[in-house]
């Protein structure tokens, strides 16, 4: 990827409660990069995407942090808290559990967004709309039900509630914390592709929002776990030690001979399932931007190998994916 | 000089913590204020004005049959309990005047300023908390959303107008509580005892009756939320706040009520 970057990390150490988290890390994240940021369990990934979004924190911890870290050009730890808030419009997180509003239902907590930022200029209609779209394409219609709160949901449907929440006003940052971790590994892959191909599409939207929709949606994911992810990223690099080191793309993680990233290698999750080929897993093409298209009745991927008019007994696989 | 010095030192960690204390809350109420001045201005202002009215729904509606039950009960108590007293001096006319002072001016806003803090005070605090400790308030503050203009103003506005109805409605009741013993014990007609109590109500009693259901509507909402969100990480954090945030509501209750009675009847 060679496109403007967008996210720049500049030497920064973070520490949260007396604990160094980061210590003088340098990232450079490019415009419709998929970067996957691989770490062990605790070494403060979550705290790279919470910087990011302006927030190094969590709760009322004390929290200390030198450096830099640039957002589209702006230094997001130095910008008002009204102008962040701004920011944030245009980046798309689900944190781990996905942080769903309890006291709202499934499609309220899609909605809240648009409902906050753009209710002003967007019907009911609309944000309804988008909401069943979102829903549509990752077939969990049935979650749309009025009185659904997240309460009554798995981890890995509250992850795809929390998805479609963060997409539903069309971010050009898409920030997602472990999204498979505790997810079976056919259901794991399906979701994978939903954080890493996925950016849906409306037939209007209000000026505001079209101006970024435009741009090429940049995805920053982290993970415990490298192989899953080996087929989607573009990049890969590993936090230990309070450092953001680059691994480079699918092949260089393979042939690394880092130990930390053997370990997170072998912490394979890849087991075959019913209803996921593993060999047609093995031949997916690497991650491309936004290489998901739409057929007649869902979103299928341009390397998939089911064709549109060969559905029939695999048809359902190549939706799943 | 070691024995001493131990409990010294305590002492002043304790005034540090409680001035620090005092501070945050401070700066909470200069937000939550700001927020409220902004609530109508800024974009988000359907999403927060929904809140609102879920905040008058629980805080108000819900609470009315039981503010209902123990406005008439407050209202016949008062007067069962002096009307022997006025009857022995003759002193039927100064039932009005009984009422406004007890019933109008101090027991109107203290009571359902209780109510208030023990049904949606408490509620408020947990939720906070519980909203804290699991990542809702990130995750609002994650989707850009200011989290004063969208969880705190209107919780503030919600809690005042719902006070504000609320100790109109109190004392309406325990007027008519007041009646219903008036009527059978003295015989006395609406039309008298009506009289008798418009004699005694001045604008000044319902101005302060209805400033100090603002006032609290106010300072609960803040307490509350400003302890609740205080949580960090734990569950069990949540009980703990929730007390704070009722002990500190109720004590700026009664101390408030106190100063503007003192102020406005006595000075």
């Amino acid at each position: 990827m060679s496109g403007k970057p967008v996210i720049v990390f500049d030497k920064v150490s973070l520490y949260v409660e007396g604990r160094r988290f980061l210590d003088r890390a340098d990232l450079v994240v490019s415009e419709g990069e998929s970067l996957v940021v691989a770490g062990a369990g605790g070494c403060g990934k979550s705290f790279v995407l919470r910087l990011i979004l302006g927030l190094p924190g969590m709760g009322r911890a004390s929290v200390r942090v030198e450096g830099d870290v640039v957002v589209d050009g702006h230094s997001i730890l130095a910008e008002p808290l009204p102008a962040l808030q701004r920011r944030r419009r245009n980046m798309g997180s689900v944190m781990s559990g996905g942080g769903l509003i309890e006291n709202m239902d499934v499609r309220k907590n899609i909605a809240l967004p648009l409902n906050y930022h753009y209710g002003n200029v967007m019907s009911t209609a609309e944000i309804e709309a988008r909401c069943d779209a979102i829903l549509g394409d990752m077939e969990l219609e049935e979650l749309a039900l009025p009185g659904r709160r997240p309460v009554s949901l798995n981890r890995m449907e509250r992850i795809y509630v929390a998805l479609a929440r963060a997409l539903v006003n069309q971010p050009n940052i898409l920030l997602i914390d472990e999204p498979t971790t505790g997810v079976s590994a056919a259901a794991g892959e399906r979701l994978a592709r939903f954080c890493f191909y996925y950016r849906p599409e409306f037939p209007s939207a209000p000026a505001a929002m079209e101006e970024m929709s435009g741009r090429p949606m940049t995805r920053i994911i982290t993970t415990v776990e490298l192989e899953p992810y080996l087929d989607f990223g573009h990049r890969f690099a590993l936090l230990a030690n309070g450092k953001i080191e680059e691994i480079g793309d699918r092949e260089a993680v393979l042939g690394s001979a880092d130990p930390n990233v053997r370990e997170l290698l072998s912490r394979s999750r890849k087991v075959a399932s019913p209803g996921v080929d593993d060999a047609d897993s093995a031949e997916l093409p690497p991650g491309g931007g936004s290489c998901w298209r739409r057929s007649d009745s869902h979103w299928c991927h341009q390397g998939d190998r089911v064709k549109e008019g060969e559905e029939g007994a695999s048809g359902r696989t190549a939706q799943a994916r | 000089m070691t024995a001493l010095i131990g409990p010294i030192q305590g002492l002043g960690a304790q005034v540090c913590e409680a001035f620090t204390n005092a501070w945050s809350l401070l700066m909470f109420s200069v937000d939550s204020v700001a927020a409220v001045a902004r609530f109508f201005s800024r974009q988000g202002f359907w999403a927060a004005f929904r809140v609102s009215l879920q905040q008058v729904h629980f805080t108000g509606l819900e609470a009315l049959p039981f503010l209902s039950l123990l406005s008439l009960l407050i209202g016949f108590t008062v007067i069962v309990q002096s009307l022997p007293q006025l009857q022995g001096m003759g002193a039927h006319g100064l039932i009005g005047k009984i009422l406004v002072i007890s019933i109008v001016r101090e027991l109107g806003p203290i009571v359902t300023a209780m109510i208030v803090i023990t049904r949606s005070g408490t509620a408020m605090a947990a939720e906070m908390a519980t909203n804290r400790i699991s990542g809702q308030v990130e995750a609002l503050e994650a989707m850009g959303i200011d989290v004063f203009h969208y969880l705190i103003a209107p919780r503030v506005i919600g809690s005042m107008v719902s006070l504000f109805c609320m100790v109109i409605y109190f004392d309406v009741i325990a007027l008519v509580g007041g009646f219903l013993v008036a009527s059978t014990q003295l015989t006395m007609p609406w039309i008298l005892y009506s009289d008798y109590i418009l004699e005694s109500l001045q604008p000044l009693d319902l101005y302060i009756s209805l400033s100090k259901s603002i006032l609290f509507g106010f300072v609960i909402t803040l307490f509350s939320c400003y302890h609740g969100l205080r949580a960090k990480r734990a569950p069990y954090e949540v009980p703990m706040v929730a007390r704070s945030g009722v002990i500190q509501a109720m004590f700026f209750v009664f101390v408030s009520s106190a100063v503007i009675s003192a102020v406005f009847y006595w000075i």
